[in-house]
């Protein structure tokens, strides 16, 4: 049955679940790859593949990575007492570009949302609780400036409370309702400094 | 086109488009509505937080054509409920509230109990501790499923109006109700509950919301009550299952108990 599919239908609506795809764009991209040099649409599927095949995450701090631990967490020069806490590996892309961070991360994997099924158990918050057990004096939480974010912090700083860590929440003025990616790379800098402990 | 307005809550908010969102609201004059709300995503827009989950705000906006969604022009917040939102438990007991209202709420049904009985728990839930959501919950669960139209009876036999029996006593699903001794073996769908379990029902389901957390409910009497509720619910809604607030609930207290 899957078989008897058109290859042209199946790949629109492979493209189609990507994000912001709409079907128009979807269909455009089919045919594009169609008209294509053979090469060029066999790289992308091998490109494809390769990332599923040699990416996966960081057993330490749930980045996205190629070795494990990933290059961050196995990198001697960076301050290995501090640990900024983020929702997406892309939160740690953008926090690398600012050039001003030199601690370690630990990637939750998303924000508590109990609307949408995700508690305590289905982010890396058990993992972050056993890591700052271990030598870490600081804590920056960072998740974005959203009602989420700001339940999500509320509770690992409530859950870290026990522990003698110092807390830290990064500053507002992060745009409003806005993820760390599309903040400039200043406010970042700003807001990672002007961090303030949480009590 | 005519504009209309109301007070609304925000029960959720999804990705309609980069730049939009689709909103279900429990409206005070129009029932539950489903609405996009254009630019809501972009940084700044003019929706700011006004159509977050959980806030009560006043809304204008275009009903729509036949089949179609309706278009909010406006929001303004009247109330975010911040000290739900501070504590993940509390914030998963008002989620709760906003699912039980969505799924129960019969699409194009315009009276306004669901919005009343959503907004004064939420308000009560804001200034009580946490020890008395459950109660508040299970008393909202009771006023909901009034709106949907399946109001537990629990004084009379459901079936025949004669007194169910003391100890102890049978409980239908199908019908929604008690049963009395004659009604109880012709009815596969019953449970066997305390009759103190019955007596807090009916009190949960009688009582104002300002008195919900003055009762006081022994351990086995609130598994009781959670389990017959939790029954019931299953029996008339397939939607039980896709309540995740009460999943991540049980979570927290699965957490809590190891
Ligand atoms: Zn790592
Ligand atoms: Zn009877």
């Amino acid at each position: 049955m899957h078989s008897s599919v058109d290859p042209i239908e199946k790949l629109t609506a492979a493209f189609e679940k990507l994000p912001s795809i709409g079907t128009r764009t979807a269909q455009r991209l089919t045919f594009y790859l169609m008209k294509a040099d053979k090469q060029e649409a066999l790289s992308l599927a091998e490109a494809i593949t390769e990332l599923k095949e040699k990416t996966r995450y960081c057993s330490i701090c749930f980045n996205l990575t190629e070795a494990d631990p990933c290059d961050i967490c196995s990198d001697s020069s960076r301050e290995r007492s501090i640990i900024c806490v983020i929702e997406e590996p892309k939160d740690v892309l953008a926090l690398e570009k600012t050039g001003q961070y030199r601690g370690l991360y630990h990637v939750l994997g998303g924000v508590l949302s109990p609307l949408d099924g995700i508690g305590p158990d289905n982010l890396k918050i058990r993992e972050l609780q056993e890591r700052v057990k271990n030598g870490i004096e600081e804590v920056i939480l960072a998740t974005s400036a959203t009602a989420e974010g700001e339940t999500t912090s509320a509770y690992l700083a409530r859950l870290l409370h026990p522990y003698s860590v110092n807390i830290s929440r990064i500053a507002r003025g992060l745009p409003v309702g806005g993820d760390l990616e599309i903040a400039s790379k200043e406010t970042l800098i700003r807001a990672l400094e002007e961090r303030r402990r949480v009590e | 086109m005519p504009i209309l307005k109301t007070e609304a809550i925000v029960l959720r908010s999804y990705k309609w488009s980069e730049t939009s969102n689709i909103v279900t609201l429990c409206s005070r004059d129009f029932g539950k509505l489903r609405a996009v709300a254009k630019g809501a995503r972009r940084p700044n827009s003019r929706f700011d937080n006004c159509l977050n989950p959980i806030t009560q705000s006043q809304i204008l906006f275009y009903p729509r054509k036949s089949g179609g969604l309706d278009v909010l022009k406006e929001a303004s917040s009247i109330n975010y409920f911040p000290d739900l939102k501070q504590e993940l438990e509390k914030l998963a007991y008002a989620s709760a509230l906003c699912e039980l209202t969505e799924y129960l709420t019969p699409d194009g049904q315009t009276g306004s109990s669901a919005y009343y009985a959503l907004h004064q728990t939420l308000n009560k839930m804001e200034d009580s501790p946490l020890e008395d959501f459950k109660k508040l919950l299970w008393h909202f669960e009771l006023r909901m499923f009034a709106v949907a139209g399946y109001r537990p009876q629990l004084c009379e036999c459901v079936c025949c109006g004669g007194s169910p029996k003391s100890l102890p006593v049978s409980f239908s699903l199908a019908q929604g109700g008690v049963l009395c001794e004659k009604c109880e073996q012709k009815d596969a769908a019953r449970r066997q509950v305390h009759p103190d379990t019955v007596k807090l029902l009916r009190m949960l389901q009688s009582i104002e919301i300002e008195k919900v957390g003055k009762i006081q409910i022994s351990p086995s009497l609130e598994r009781e009550i959670k389990a017959i509720l939790e029954a019931f619910w299953r029996y008339h809604t397939e939607e039980y299952r896709k309540l995740k607030s009460l999943q991540v609930l049980r979570q927290i207290s699965r957490n809590a108990g190891t």
